[in-house]
């Protein structure tokens, strides 16, 4: 009873239709969210949309489509798939194995088998000599595109072991592609931590500006840490324009440096498993935080990237919070540098009159001060104490993946693709014959699998023979039998 | 740049001309002139390569950026299967019906495109461009000659009266066709799967992810899994003729709209290779 029921569910899981059914949903699921707008429910985009299409909304909000591929109902589907993917590769493998099981056999048959197990006899015309007739049914074969080799006695045709494998190696990699894409969601850290020219940052969640990690990544053991040692504003290599490009080393935990490289697009630094790319750069403010005795409490580079649409030209990456000695933040500094204007647009460089826009606000929001600064001048601060401004210069916007799993995803992908070569393009056959001494005389007696690409059929093989050798038609041997054809 | 317009404007003219004359050929079943347009087709080949190789030797690149240079290099590569497939067997010269409208579309909408001159960026700066492009260029002719002979066999096989069967009574029987259309849409579902693994190795390098599920990457996937349900109906479920050849048929759209249409009507990384910006 369990084994009948576990049977059935292993044929509704290798059934063809539930392939071609999961695929069209995933096919059209993408479709739909392509036309979707994603991104977190409270994000710009999506809370537009929502307004303009109040009726499709709840619909959209209900299935998870503004974060379409990681929905549930997407996520079940792909997951039905790749159990069917898995049923369906474990089906092919025991066809290819029966085939390949079937070939090897039939590269070492000789003629006595080939007559005890045919799947059909061509009964030879009186004046064919039977020594000719291999030669003629080479002939008539090679017309029908089959080309045949002789040797004992036997013509064959018979494609190598590894030609049937094609398709289940292809399935099976389809399978190791999406498990290797699963446990890389899981464990892989990806985030975008900025780093000032000059400043190291140790490789640790507080580092980061923006990080997202699967929930079986570590921090443990990680004890390397970056530095940005130099950037070129404008870098021209080779004849192209490859933009502010900075220097990125990374450095183990006795601060050793493991990698030094220039990093710009197609020009990523990998150390093992970690690949670090530069999306973005900007500027940086040299801040100290000094006490009122002018006493230097701290420093801090401030990240500050570039928009046209901004006042100063800038915005701050983020905002610098003043902690009391309990540890609570007492107010919040956002840093800004006002760049020279040339034709109209802001200039994406270091002004001039290096100056930051100091705009200090209480916990409320409200402003406490705002004003702009020159290097070495100081912004007071309220209840005491005061900003330095020791210098501009740059950052470099650092795109952070640590992912071992991304050579398995390509190694699966390459197997994917030989797999899918092979099962397109590899004639899967056997074709056999061979003389012998038969009841109604001298006979070429035959066996025959034809799988796949292969550019005849068995009808034709079957009349051109009888037409080379006979004139007469062919006699199918009782014991005619096929393999998963 | 006025030479290269010249000769795309000769281009175009030839491939017109050739898609009437298949026209012509196959309504009235004058052999000699479809026949004669496969030659017209296949000298239309001598400019567009012109005009390629000059806009490629005054740039320093390949037709890759801007719809223009998009457009041509997909229309060429369409071209060139169909012309190969046609020398070779010489049946399949009223497949030209199908297939040349859709390299006339390509080329006229590129005439009325952009023509400016796009740099090599540094996004696109890499030796993955080369492959990637001409990887979706031969999955593009691979499906279109797909689609033409799904064409021809619908057309045939709806004939009632038999007059379009006696048209195209020189093709190859309706189960060659059948046949046929199948081994292109293989073959391009190869292509578009190397295609789409040599941009996600790239996208990597260059972006720092493999896969982003951006416009133009979920649409190579949709076009991917819209001709794998096309194989597995072909050889799992042993589907054949007229509904088989219905969804290569539909699938074409999807494809162009894909290669052409998702760069112009999302906002994608991708746009560049439309749009002629950073990609």
């Amino acid at each position: 009873m369990i084994r009948t029921a576990l049977r059935k569910i292993l044929d509704t899981l290798a059934s063809a239709w539930l392939a071609v059914g999961t695929l069209a949903f995933v096919g059209l699921w993408g479709i739909v969210a392509t036309a979707v707008p994603q991104g977190a429910p409270n994000s710009l985009p999506v809370t537009t949309w929502a307004k303009a299409n109040p009726v499709i909304e709840p619909v959209a909000n209900a299935l998870g489509l503004h974060q379409a591929f990681t929905a549930w109902l997407f996520l079940a589907c792909v997951t039905l798939l790749g159990v069917s993917t898995v049923v369906c590769s474990w089906r092919r493998t025991k066809v290819a194995y029966l085939r390949a099981r079937a070939l090897r056999a039939a590269a070492r048959e000789s003629a006595d088998s080939l007559a005890a197990e045919r799947d059909l006899a061509i009964v030879l015309a009186p004046d064919v000599a039977p020594a000719e007739a291999l030669h003629a049914a080479r002939e008539a074969l090679a017309e029908l595109g089959v080309r045949t080799k002789v040797g004992e006695g036997v013509l064959r045709a018979v494609s190598p072991w590894w030609s049937v494998w094609g398709s289940a190696v292809f399935h099976w990699a389809l399978v190791a592609l999406m498990l290797s894409v699963l446990i890389g969601n899981l464990q892989r850290s990806d985030g975008l931590m900025g780093v000032s020219v000059g400043q190291t940052k140790p490789d640790a969640a507080a580092s980061y500006g923006v990080l997202t990690a699967g929930p079986l990544h570590s921090w443990n053991g990680v004890h390397r840490s970056f530095r940005v040692d130099s950037l070129d504003p404008d870098l021209i290599l080779g004849g192209v324009d490859r933009g502010a490009v900075p220097t990125v080393s990374v450095l183990d935990a006795a601060g050793t440096v493991l990698k030094t490289q220039l990093v710009y697009p197609n020009m990523m630094l990998h150390v093992g498993a970690l690949s670090i790319n530069c999306p973005a750069v900007g500027l940086s403010a040299d801040i100290a935080v000094e006490s009122t005795a002018r006493v230097e409490l701290g420093r801090s580079y401030e990240p500050i990237d570039f928009s046209q649409t901004a006042t100063d030209g800038t915005v701050p990456a983020g905002l610098l919070g003043i902690f009391d000695q309990s540890g609570a933040v007492q107010m919040r500094i956002g840093v800004t540098v006002p760049l020279d204007k040339r034709g109209g647009r802001f200039g994406e460089w270091i002004p001039a009159v290096p100056r930051a826009h100091i705009v200090v606000y209480a916990l409320d929001g409200s402003t406490l001060v705002d004003t702009v600064i020159k290097t070495g001048e100081a912004a007071q601060l309220p209840g005491g104490g005061s900003l330095r401004l020791l210098g501009i210069g740059w950052y470099a916007r650092l795109s952070i993946v640590d992912d071992w799993t991304t050579p398995f995803i390509y190694a699966a992908m390459i197997i994917a693709l030989l797999g899918l070569s092979i099962s397109l393009l590899a004639r899967q056959q056997i074709v056999l014959a061979a003389v012998v001494d038969g009841p109604h005389g001298a006979t070429l007696a035959l066996r025959m699998r034809l799988w796949r690409n292969v550019r005849t059929t068995r009808a034709e093989i079957e009349a051109a023979l009888a037409a080379a050798l006979s004139g007469g038609s062919a006699v199918p041997a009782s014991d005619d039998k096929e393999i998963d054809s | 740049m006025t030479l290269e317009i010249i000769f795309m404007w000769i281009t175009l003219t030839f491939y017109v001309v050739a898609t009437i004359m298949f026209i012509v050929g196959v309504i009235f079943t004058k052999e000699k002139v479809t026949r004669r347009a496969v030659y017209v087709t296949a000298a239309g080949l001598v400019p567009q390569l012109i005009t390629i190789g000059v806009r490629w030797a005054r740039l320093g690149h390949g037709p890759y950026i801007g719809y223009y240079e998009v457009a041509n290099a997909l229309t060429l590569c369409t071209v060139v299967f169909f012309v190969v497939a046609a020398l070779r067997n010489p049946r399949l010269h009223a497949t030209g019906l199908g297939i040349m409208p859709v390299a006339v579309l390509l080329m006229g909408g590129a005439m009325f495109a952009s023509k400016a001159d796009f740099p090599i960026t540094a996004g696109l700066a890499s030796y993955w461009l080369f492959i990637h492009v001409a990887f979706a260029n031969l999955s593009f002719a691979a499906f279109a000659a797909s689609f033409g002979l799904a064409i021809v066999y619908v057309v045939r096989a709806r004939s009632k009266t038999g007059v379009w069967a006696k048209r195209f009574e020189r093709l190859p029987s309706q189960q060659a066709v059948d046949e046929l259309t199948a081994r292109f849409v293989l073959a391009g579902f190869l292509l578009w799967a190397i295609m789409i693994v040599s941009g996600a190795i790239w996208a990597n390098e260059s972006w720092g992810r493999y896969w982003s599920w951006d416009p133009i990457e979920t649409w190579s996937l949709v076009v991917w899994l819209i001709y794998a349900i096309y194989l597995h109906l072909r050889f799992t479920l042993r589907w054949r003729g007229e509904r088989l050849a219905w969804f290569a048929i539909a699938a074409m759209p999807v494809t162009l709209f894909c290669l052409i249409g998702i760069p112009t009507v999302f906002k994608t990384i991708h746009g560049g290779y439309i749009g002629g910006v950073d990609g």
